[in-house]
């Protein structure tokens, strides 16, 4: 089974780098035929984890980010169906650096759901913070670019566009996370170090909305949505990953 | 920019400089969350939140409030369906005479979709995402109110209750030592414990040995195959009873045994399901009866107690936090957690609310990104 999780972890990352640099060379039909590729493999690695863990798979770090392809290529279809915009090498980037990360991590395949995790809000407090934070990574990409290349208003209108379908998923995974443990731990915010920097997510994402209303300010939106994405990087990574933090976020 | 985003501009950054100063694993100090700073904070924040919602309602704010009603019925309407469907699958699928009680709430469950229906019609004329972010707004709001208001009047308490024991608790012990009065009675009646892979071998039975030598009585439990003694004062001598953590036994049971040489008195008793198994601890639950009183008539309710799933009665939350089982008395002891918070309709009302108004405000009624005359420039490269 670790043999297989690693060959699809692998052809995951591969089919989406190829519709990454298929989309860079504007052939925009084959990078989305490859990344419709990769999401297959994508699904085909949840059903391998969900096996090995007998659960659903979103146990660890590991499985969390082999699941952002699974929403990364829906959310880049929606985009170019829904918003008219073709963002396929933005959000291939993005599963390539998601599943370079889970690649990374250390393969836990066994896992086993705890009590307070047994409950109807896991899933969607979950898959909503994996979407919110798919999208915010294509944003932040989307900052990045419109910072040197050559149509920085087209660019950053696109990161806009993103945040603001982004903003109601981790509006969503904030307070349902907070609902959840209105009912677990009998208290609804516990001021858990992961939990203040989910707020300070939030909050970066709001002064961004905030800043967006006033033109004066427009120089700020950029600096703004790379400093979210990495306050979700902290969120995600560091406060998971640090040792010499105690969270009641931490399972394992 | 006006007064007021400037203001909310400070407001924000501020917080965010005093959320990373605290949450700063190394440098940082947790007690910023609850200093006086982040309190004016909020409150200032909670303020400009119902400023700006409503100068963003200017000139539909009567649409703006009847929005928020509708909102508010739509969302009972779908609750009260989802919530009654629910208990009327249950109750079809117990049959017999559940049947009428499935065809009641049925009814109810049809009267939340109409609810639901006709109210939704209302929003969807009313609100537009403007509506939308100040309903957002106000939200924000709600939820600081809810939180001050915990912040000032929660009352929390623990419950440690024995499994099986018969005495009823009406009081839980606060952090400070008070009591706090549940209104009400509770009875642990059973604890069960299941687990996601049990090992095979694990003991099934608590031996419990206590020998009496010159006057002096001695405890000790099988474990592992021998038997260890129990630290000393835990069999505490009290008259003619002898206390070992909740349990007793009479002196007069310690009896000469032809196979000792000194008077001793075996206990040997199944240990508790659920806690014989080391493995991994899926789930557990407490069945509890509840006494209360209803408009000065008597009442019993039988209540299962699980993580995730808590119980109210008469404005009291009870949660299942913890289990802990001695090996020493062979008991379990349940810990649970009551919980009086004023504030918590609030701040969960203004959650859900925040949730549904942001996800209208960002996804409803938007137009499509206007198309660029060359779509590729748009894309990637």
């Amino acid at each position: 089974m670790n043999t297989l999780i690693y060959t699809l972890s692998i052809g995951t990352l591969l089919t989406s780098l190829a519709a990454c640099v298929l989309a860079c060379c504007h052939k925009k039909e084959h990078a989305a035929g490859i990344f419709l590729g990769s999401w297959l493999t994508a699904l085909a690695l949840f059903v391998a984890n969900g096996v090995a863990a007998q659960a659903l798979p979103f146990g660890n770090m590991r499985h969390v980010l082999c699941f952002f392809p699974l929403v990364l290529v829906p959310a880049a279809w929606y985009m170019q169906k829904f918003r008219r915009l073709n963002l396929t090498a933005y959000f291939a980037a993005a599963a390539v650096l998601s599943m370079v990360g889970a690649l990374c991590m250390p393969l836990q395949a066994a896992w086993r759901q705890m009590p307070a995790l047994q409950s109807p809000w896991f899933a969607p407090h979950v898959t909503s913070y994996v979407v919110a934070y798919g999208f915010l990574a294509v944003s932040a990409i989307l900052a990045v670019v419109s910072c040197c290349g050559k149509q920085q208003e087209l660019h950053l209108r696109a990161a806009d566009e993103v945040v603001t379908l982004a903003f109601p998923f981790l509006t969503f995974g904030l307070w349902s996370g907070a609902l959840w443990a209105d009912e677990a731990w009998a208290r609804y915010w516990a001021w858990d170090i992961k939990e203040a920097w989910a707020l300070i997510t939030w909050c970066v994402y709001l002064l961004y909305f905030h800043i967006r209303a006033y033109k004066a300010w427009a120089g700020w939106q950029r600096p703004l949505l790379i400093l979210g994405f990495v306050a979700v990087l902290i969120t995600f990574f560091v406060v998971n990953l640090l040792p010499s933090i105690n969270s009641v976020h931490s399972y394992n | 920019m006006s007064g007021l985003l400037k203001a909310t501009l400070m407001v924000l950054g501020a917080a965010c400089v005093l959320l990373a100063a605290g949450a700063f694993p190394v440098l940082g100090a947790p007690d910023v969350f609850r200093g006086g700073v982040m309190i004016l904070l909020g409150v200032v924040a909670a303020l400009l939140a119902l400023w700006g919602g409503w100068r963003l309602a200017e000139g539909m704010r009567a649409r703006f409030i009847f929005g928020l009603v509708c909102t508010y019925f739509t969302a009972s309407g779908l609750i009260t369906a989802w919530m009654y469907g629910c208990k009327a699958v249950e109750h079809a699928m117990l049959g017999g005479a559940m049947w009428f009680g499935a065809l009641a709430m049925l009814c109810t469950t049809v009267v939340g979709v109409l609810f639901a229906v006709i109210f939704g019609y209302f929003l969807i004329k009313l609100m537009t995402p403007r509506l939308w972010l100040a309903g957002a707004h106000w939200c924000c709001t709600l939820i600081v109110l809810g939180g001050m208001l915990d912040f000032c009047a929660e009352k929390n308490g623990y419950i440690y209750a024995t499994a099986g024991a018969p005495d009823k608790i009406t009081e839980a012990c606060m952090q400070n030592g008070d009591k706090l009065p549940l209104g009400f009675s509770l009875q642990v009646n059973q604890f069960e414990v299941t687990h996601h892979d049990a090992p095979a071998a694990a003991p099934q039975q608590y031996h419990l040995l206590i020998t009496e030598e010159s006057g002096q009585y001695k405890a000790s439990i099988r474990m592992a195959d021998q038997w260890l003694p129990l630290p000393e004062g835990s069999l505490v001598k009290d008259g003619d009873t002898l206390r070992l953590g909740n349990r007793c036994f009479s002196c007069a049971d310690v009896r000469p045994h032809p196979q000792l040489d000194c008077p001793s008195l075996l206990v040997s008793e199944p240990i508790p399901a659920g806690v014989r198994h080391a493995g991994a601890v899926k789930e557990y639950s407490a069945a509890c009866t509840v006494y209360t009183d209803h408009r000065g008539r008597s009442e019993t309710r039988q209540e299962t107690l699980r993580v995730n799933y808590p119980i109210a009665c008469k404005d009291v939350h009870l949660y299942l936090l913890s289990y802990d089982y001695n090996r020493l008395t062979n008991q379990v002891t349940v810990v649970l957690q009551a919980r009086q918070a004023p504030g918590r309709w609030y701040a969960l009302a203004g959650m859900v609310g925040l949730i549904i108004c942001t996800a209208c405000w960002s996804w409803w009624k938007r137009p499509a990104t206007t198309p660029t005359p060359n779509n590729e420039e748009t894309s990637a490269a």
